[in-house]
Formats: structure tokens, C-alpha cells, sequence
């Protein structure tokens, strides 16, 4: 048996599978747009999480501040109140700007590659942020919000050079520590949250590299 | 441009359907690489630019997917025997009745490699050698070197049989 004398048995046949298997354009329109948005959606669940357990801690600490401010009006109070505050807008602002940008699906402008390229590189900038804030607030607010506390509760430190040095010192090192343990749980919980996502569009990007120059 | 693209899938998408079927052994499989295909070609399309014809660039991005999902799907179905997977083709395979001959050529094709089991499709199609290599990305005396020794190794795995049922 030769396999010329079978090839028109296999077009038949290959015409007859082509017929009961062919799909409507509505049918190939809902199977495209299942898995692009299929793509996303784990990553839009990741932002939704991350926005809601961001509000929970966040609208706990306003209302702890609030209850702080009513009971003791004092300089440690009101910097607490402010920071939490600023905090709860900074979140209400950043995490749409970055939810949009990220997601935004560029439907006929770029390329693919190009598509994925931008939002691998807008999710790493995003969590390149978000350490980066917790460095340079935590070594920020935490030193001011430790100096607050003394100024309003123990303000007599400060006027004794050896103690107020001793005291300062104090507030340095706790700052550094409490911002290296906030910025590891932060670290871990941006792994948790978009890690998987990060690995998934960059297998997805060099599948795309390798579909390009895939050599036989 | 997602008009336009879905209008050209569907009118072509006997390529992907050919594909599908030659990759893959049972339903849920089939439609899952349909997507598949059907979403890394419109990941493709805006960069084609026409420098090829259409249903050449189809087939390529095609087969591409087909042979990275197959890769995958083989690792992931692990121990299970190639006689375990070609005993699964008549039974699950589309409901109209296959004749002898044709069940015999997909069990002997089953028995090629990827790549080969890619030409055999091409060449039982008609395409002519330069297409083949379009496709394939490979040069045109290598799809005829290639064409000779599957034929012949189709031949040796096709023969016995028929022998044994004459």
C-alpha cells in the first residue's frame, strides 16, 4: 500500500471531518474573546484581592486613628490621622491608574508580543513601586510617627543630650527593622498575588519568541 | 481587524480543523487546541504581513501550536502507551463511520513523530514541495529527503497489515 493511493481517501475523509466539525463566526468570536479574557483574569482577581485586603487594613487603622484622636488630641494623633488618611487616597488613586494600565488590552494598535511586552514590563514597575514605597515611607513616617509618640508622651528625653541620643538612635533602628519586616511581608504577598501571573505572561511571551523562530 | 481576522479564520478554518484532528484523540482535547490555535493566531495576525499566502501562514501557526501543545499534553499524559492512545482513535473520533484503509493510515500516521506526522498531513493534502518548505520552514530537497523515508516507513508499518488482512 502506497501512500499516494491513500490520499484521496484522506482528502475525503479530511473533507467529511472538515464538515462536521467547521464552527459559525459567532461560535469563533466567543471561543477568541473566552480565552483572551480567560489571559486576564486571574491577574484582574489578584488587583481585586490586593484592593480589598489594602482597604480592610486601611479602613481599620482610620477608624483606630479616629478613636486615637478623640480620646488624646495630641501631635502623635493628628500625624497618625494625616498618614492614614493619605495613605487610604494614595491607595484609592494608585490602584486604579496601575488596574487600568496594566489591563488595558490594546486591541488592534500593537502587536501581541509588543502587547505583553508592555504589560509584563507595567506589572513589574507596579511591584517595583509598591517595595520601593514601603523603603522610603517606612524609613520616612516610621521615624517621625516613633519621635510624635516621645515628643507628646515623654518630652523631657529631649532634654538630655545622652537620652535624646540613646532615644533617636532607638528610632532609627526600629524604623530600619520594622520597614525590612513590612517590606518581606510585602515582598511575599506580591509573589503570592502576581508571581503565577508574571511566569504565565512571560511563558505566554516566550512561546511567542519561540513560535517565531521555531526551527524544524 | 477583529472582524476581518474572525471572517478569515472561519473561511479557512478547515486548516485548523485538519490540524486538530492529526494532533489530538479526543473531543474535550480537540477544542481546547482549536482555541488554542484560533487565539495564538490572532496573537500572530497583526504581524503578518502578507509576504506569504494567507492559508500558509495558517498553517504554520498552526502546526507551531499543535506541536508545542502536543509536547506538553505528552508530558503531561506521561506513562500512558502510544498503543493505549491510537486504541482511543476509533472510538472517539468524529461519528462518521471510518472505513478500513482510513483507519489504517491514521494508526501508521499515529506512529510517526511529530514532525513527520506534519508532512504526511501536507503531502497527503497535495501542497507541492515548496509550500511544504514554506510551511515548515525548511528547505525544499529536505522536504523531499523527509517525504521519502516517511513514505517508506509508512510503508513498512502499512504493509503487514494489509498482508494480514488479505
Amino acid at each position: 500500500m502506497e501512500l499516494d493511493n491513500l490520499k484521496t481517501i484522506w482528502q475525503k475523509h479530511q473533507a467529511q471531518a472538515v464538515i462536521e466539525q467547521e464552527k459559525g463566526e459567532e461560535e469563533i468570536r466567543l471561543l477568541l474573546q473566552e480565552k483572551t479574557k480567560g489571559t486576564m483574569k486571574g491577574l484582574e482577581m489578584s488587583f481585586a484581592k490586593e484592593i480589598k485586603y489594602g482597604r480592610i487594613v486601611l479602613y481599620i487603622a482610620l477608624i483606630y486613628t479616629i478613636i486615637d484622636l478623640w480620646v488624646d488630641l495630641n501631635i502623635s494623633s493628628v500625624s497618625y490621622f494625616i498618614f492614614v488618611l493619605l495613605g487610604l487616597v494614595a491607595m484609592e488613586v494608585m490602584y486604579p491608574y496601575y488596574k487600568k494600565k496594566i489591563l488595558k488590552i490594546k486591541k488592534n494598535d500593537d502587536s501581541l508580543k509588543q502587547y505583553l511586552q508592555d504589560i509584563i514590563s507595567n506589572l513589574n514597575n507596579y511591584i517595583r513601586l509598591g517595595k520601593r514605597l514601603v523603603i522610603y515611607l517606612g524609613l520616612t513616617t516610621y521615624p517621625y510617627l516613633f519621635l510624635t509618640i516621645i515628643i507628646s508622651d515623654k518630652p523631657e528625653i529631649f532634654q538630655d543630650f545622652k537620652k535624646a541620643i540613646i532615644a533617636i538612635t532607638t528610632i532609627i533602628v526600629v524604623a530600619i527593622l520594622l520597614t525590612g519586616l513590612v517590606w518581606i511581608i510585602t515582598k511575599y504577598l506580591y509573589k503570592k498575588f502576581y508571581q503565577n501571573h508574571l511566569n504565565n505572561l512571560n511563558s505566554y511571551l516566550k512561546q511567542l519568541e519561540e513560535l517565531e523562530s521555531e526551527q524544524y | 481587524m477583529e472582524k476581518e481576522f474572525i471572517k478569515l479564520i472561519t473561511t479557512n478554518q478547515g486548516i485548523i480543523i485538519k490540524v486538530v484532528n492529526l494532533y489530538t484523540d479526543t473531543s474535550s482535547d480537540r477544542d481546547d487546541l482549536f482555541q488554542e490555535i484560533v487565539f495564538q493566531l490572532w496573537k500572530s495576525y497583526p504581524r503578518f504581513k502578507g509576504q506569504s499566502k494567507f492559508t500558509t501562514w495558517m498553517y504554520r501557526v498552526a502546526l507551531n501550536t499543535a506541536l508545542t501543545t502536543h509536547k506538553k499534553n505528552q508530558k503531561q499524559k506521561g506513562n500512558r502507551s502510544l498503543d493505549e492512545q491510537i486504541a482511543q482513535i476509533p472510538d472517539e473520533f468524529p461519528n462518521h463511520a471510518l472505513d478500513e484503509d482510513i483507519k489504517m493510515l491514521y494508526q501508521a500516521i499515529q506512529k510517526l513523530n511529530d514532525i513527520e506526522r506534519a508532512l504526511t498531513m501536507l503531502y497527503l493534502e497535495e501542497h507541492s514541495y515548496q509550500e511544504i518548505a514554506q510551511i515548515l520552514g525548511i528547505s525544499e530537497s529536505n522536504v523531499g529527503v523527509k517525504l521519502n523515508r516517511i513514505k517508506k516507513k509508512l510503508k513498512t508499518i502499512l504493509e503487514p497489515v494489509y498482508n494480514g488482512i488479505g
